[in-house]
């Protein structure tokens, strides 16, 4: 099936602009044109603070505008806003800080960079982290939705957003519900539920599809909140299934597969579950199909962790 | 306008309720909360009013000193006598290191050293912006300026040009294992400041008179932001433990704790 297909790290710099709020302040580590947040600094430029290319030293900015009751949004690279900085937010979550961290090429998304920036540990970091809050959209409106909520939060929250491209569902548009927990977006059958988060959507759509050529009827489950994790609505959606395939654009440790896991572990008796993603290790350069693929991030993995 | 020699006295009494409750907690810094107290004293007395809704903030970088932020919270009336027993006591609001949740009046979360300076600077930046025309000091230890991150806040902090940050360095020339020029030579901070951007400046940090001139000189400059380099003693006004690592994190037991107290009673309190 074709779709059209949107990066939503257009849409970062728009977003907060037009959710803009006086209180509000964009911080950036010299990555303004990459994430986006340069529509927000043309629009607003005496509340853009240029960090210059220092994580840790932004992130603890941010606490304190926050301390003052200002609302920070740190907008960086995925790894920048938590492995690179992550005391500075663990500090942040303890001192309950009204700070966001909003990134873009989470995962593999960094495609051509490499192993350096392929950041398939940060859904891990921030999960163990108390009092933070964890958002995944895959739309623009998502993104707005999930913006407004985290404005409408006090507390540290942290949105992830893709900087590859993701199939722009007619689900989307029409969703007309509120952001958060998981959402079905297909509900044909009981052979297999596709868990992913947003920006493994092409995988994951992709991995949908093909099993639906194959005569297959599943579910197709988006997680929009990693934290605090939707376990009891997730699993009156999964409990049915011959077979769970969790999808993520990040290692199986830890992220949503990790978080899967320890949701079914709490209960007797399950569907078997499979998780599709990085498999703890490095990656490396290349064109991202090709890198997504190697490394277990494609349709074709998402129907062969279905069938097994 | 608060005299010198006042301020002295204060400082004295602040001293023995560190003292008191280290004991009382049986752990603690006492090293570097004595080192720091006449300067705490002179900022809180010259510039914080802690009943205004908006006033000047403080923030401990060097949280571990933190029992010197309680004695002085506890002279302005936040902290009771009995709640002063309860330093790292479960379920108290005075935690090992200063924590915004529990006690806000601390004015920043710290306890992991190097980040304070940026807290200070997010302040900063609101305070300016909003016409708030208070001030924000950052407290930091010399070993503190071991840390990456305050060499980033000190480049940004000049780049913002924020005459509303004043950085006391409390340098007292000790960290938890050693002389801090043998863990890591600092070399020259005033020079360093100076050279990141700062108005900088060195002083006897317990010389009262010299604390309250160059916090005088620090408000009064609007060309960026003002460091003060302090030399001070650790463990200074307890005889026993001046100049002596093994004060850096202690308890105050037995004799040493009476000891302690006669020595402070000596010098006025």
């Amino acid at each position: 099936m074709a779709y059209s297909t949107v990066s939503l790290r257009d849409y970062v710099g728009k977003t907060l602009n037009k959710l803009y709020d006086p209180r509000m302040y964009v911080l950036d580590g010299d990555l303004s044109g990459a994430t986006r947040s340069e529509h927000f600094r043309k629009e607003h430029p005496d509340h853009f603070i240029e960090c210059g290319i220092s994580e840790t030293s932004a992130v603890s900015i941010a606490t304190g505008l926050a301390m003052e009751g200002m609302i920070p949004f740190y907008v960086n690279f995925a790894l920048f806003c938590t492995g690179s900085a992550w005391t500075q937010v663990r500090m942040a979550c303890y001192a309950q800080a009204n700070i966001k961290l909003l990134s873009t090429h989470p995962g593999m998304d960094n495609f051509p960079d490499g192993a350096s920036h392929h950041v398939n540990e940060h859904i891990a970091l921030l999960r163990v982290v108390p009092n933070m809050r964890i958002f995944v959209p895959q739309s623009p409106e998502e993104l707005e939705q999930a913006v407004a909520q985290a404005l409408a939060i006090q507390g540290p929250c942290y949105i992830r957003v893709s900087r590859d491209v993701v199939p722009v569902l007619e689900e989307n548009l029409s969703a007309g519900q509120p952001f958060g927990g998981a959402k079905p977006i297909r509900e044909e059958g009981g052979d297999f539920a596709i868990v992913y988060e947003g920006t493994a959507l092409m995988a994951a759509q992709e991995g949908f599809d093909l099993l639906r050529g194959e005569g297959l009827r599943g579910k197709l489950i988006q997680v929009q909140t990693l934290k605090p994790f939707p376990d009891g609505a997730l699993f009156d959606l999964v409990k049915d299934v011959k077979k769970i395939v969790t999808v993520e654009n990040h290692t199986v440790l830890g992220g949503l597969g990790g978080a899967v896991s320890e949701m079914l572990a709490a209960h007797p008796s399950h569907p078997p579950l499979s998780r599709v993603g990085v498999h703890d290790e490095f990656t490396q350069s290349g064109p991202t199909a090709q890198v997504k693929a190697r490394y277990g991030l494609d349709g074709k993995h998402v129907a062969e962790a279905a069938k097994a | 306008m608060v005299s010198a020699d006042a301020l002295k006295k204060q400082a004295q009494i602040n001293r023995r309720a560190i003292v008191d409750m280290i004991h009382t907690a049986n752990a603690g810094h006492p090293g570097g909360s004595l080192s720091v107290i006449d300067i705490l004293t002179a900022i809180y007395a010259t510039d914080v009013d802690l009943t205004a809704e908006k006033r000047s903030k403080v923030v401990l970088s060097k949280g571990h000193a933190v029992p010197a932020q309680y004695a002085i919270l506890h002279h302005y009336g936040i902290l009771s006598d009995d709640e002063m027993k309860t330093l790292r006591r479960m379920d108290s609001r005075l935690q090992g290191h200063p924590c915004t949740h529990r006690l806000p009046q601390v004015d920043a979360t710290t306890g992991l050293l190097g980040q304070g300076l940026s807290i200070g600077i997010g302040m900063a930046i609101a305070k300016r912006d909003t016409g708030d025309p208070h001030n924000v000091y950052v407290i930091c230890g010399d070993g503190e300026l071991h840390e990456g991150q305050i060499w980033e806040a000190a480049g940004q902090a000049a780049h913002y040009g924020l005459s509303n940050l004043i950085c006391v360095v409390d340098q007292n020339g000790l960290s938890s294992s050693g002389k801090t020029s043998e863990v890591m030579n600092n070399r020259d901070l005033q020079a360093k400041f100076t050279a990141f951007g700062w108005q900088a400046e060195a002083i006897d940090g317990h010389d009262m008179q010299q604390v309250l001139d160059a916090l005088s000189r620090a408000r009064a400059w609007k060309e960026g932001p003002y460091a003060i380099i302090a030399n001070t003693v650790k463990g200074k006004g307890v005889s026993y433990m001046e100049n002596n690592v093994a004060y850096h994190s202690s308890g105050i037991a037995g004799d040493l704790y009476d000891q302690a107290v006669r020595y402070l009673s000596k010098e006025g309190c």
